[in-house]
């Protein structure tokens, strides 16, 4: 648990086009993490994650903390069907934020698909798609993140 | 520190080598004096005290979860959040304390950004990084200013071999292209 008294935060469009760094006041932010990651078997390995922040603004409950979530959880899962494949999915989940004292954005959840190839030790050959559900989310107000995008990447070692 | 503590772990070794034959030659009974035990810390890749709530992430992790830079790797660990602002930066959240508040670190070096002091996570890619590491919360003095939050390091890669190196080639929908050569120097000097 943190107690902060005199919060530095920024806050955006105070006029248009510019931002200032305000005093919000006494804050208290209250968290927990967690974190999991094992082998399941001989082909699963699964892990992930989970973030919960409560942040209080203790002396003006109507000045908002902004751009932090309240939970994120990451989820991640790599399967090995057969020797040189191996595939991965990774799902987050981050519950609504306040970007501003009066806009709040939707929690969103997003999968990772990627595809690996490992035709011997130094080469590796990946394919991926993220955002697979071409999920339509803001993560700052007016930005909206990218949607479903594959990728293709190869590395070689030596 | 890492320097004393090598200097200090030399000395414990000549020391037990002398004392050891002395105990061999007069057969009195056994006995132990009090035992310093100096051991090199720090030695698992970015590992950090124990005492300090921290998350690491290395190497293997960038590559096996495909993350080309430091914002969308630090996304994997709990504590963080990772967002992007108006200017299509990436902005890191420790526990709810923003950048300012969690300076950045290239092998212990800050990184401050004169205009405002918030860094682009986008700008630093993890190709040449062995670990990056996330102190949260109270943190070592060490690092100095602005600390409030905690603190993230970028440990960069050092050549283990004399001759090594990688090359990684990307391409991704709209025109996203990525490339990264690495082709660390040799440790020793060849003579």
């Amino acid at each position: 648990m943190s107690e902060v008294t005199d919060l530095i935060q920024r806050v955006d469009e105070v006029e248009p086009g510019r931002y200032q760094m305000q005093n919000v006041g006494e804050g208290r932010i209250k968290g927990l993490e967690l974190a999991l990651s094992s082998n399941v078997g001989p082909r699963w390995r699964l892990g992930g994650n989970l973030t919960l922040l409560d942040r209080d603004n203790r002396s003006d409950p109507d000045t908002r903390l902004t751009g932090v979530p309240e939970r994120k959880l990451l989820l991640h899962g790599t399967y090995t069907p057969s020797a040189p494949w191996e595939i991965l999915l990774v799902l987050k989940n981050e519950s609504s934020r306040w970007d501003s004292d009066t806009i709040r954005l939707s929690g969103h959840t997003t999968a990772d698909l990627g595809l690996a190839f490992e035709p011997f030790p130094q080469l590796r050959l990946e394919a991926r798609v993220d955002n697979l559900f071409d999920e339509d989310y803001e993560v700052s107000s007016g930005f909206p993140s990218p949607g479903r995008m594959w990728f293709f990447n190869a590395r070689y070692e030596f | 520190m890492p320097h004393f503590m090598r200097c200090a772990y030399a000395m414990g070794i000549t020391l037990l080598g002398t004392t050891l034959p002395a105990l061999a030659d007069n057969a009195m009974p056994i006995y132990e004096l009090g035992t310093i035990h100096v051991a090199p810390q720090g030695q698992e890749l970015g590992g950090m005290a124990k005492d300090q709530a921290s998350s690491v992430l290395t190497l293997h992790e960038f590559r096996h979860f495909n993350r080309n830079t430091v914002g969308q790797a630090l996304d994997l660990l709990p504590g963080i959040h990772v967002s992007t602002n108006s200017r299509n930066e990436q902005v890191v959240h420790v526990r709810g304390f923003d950048a300012r508040q969690i300076p950045l670190f290239i092998d212990g070096i800050p990184v401050y950004v004169p205009y405002d002091g918030y860094i682009d996570f986008n700008r630093f890619t993890t190709a040449d990084l062995a670990a990056i590491q996330v102190a949260k919360g109270f943190s070592s003095v060490v690092y100095g200013p602005n600390t409030l939050g905690g603190a993230i390091n970028l440990v960069s890669r050092k050549p283990q071999q004399r001759f090594e190196g990688d090359i990684t080639l990307g391409a991704g929908q709209g025109n996203e292209r990525s490339t990264a050569i690495n082709r660390p120097g040799s440790k020793r000097r060849s003579s």
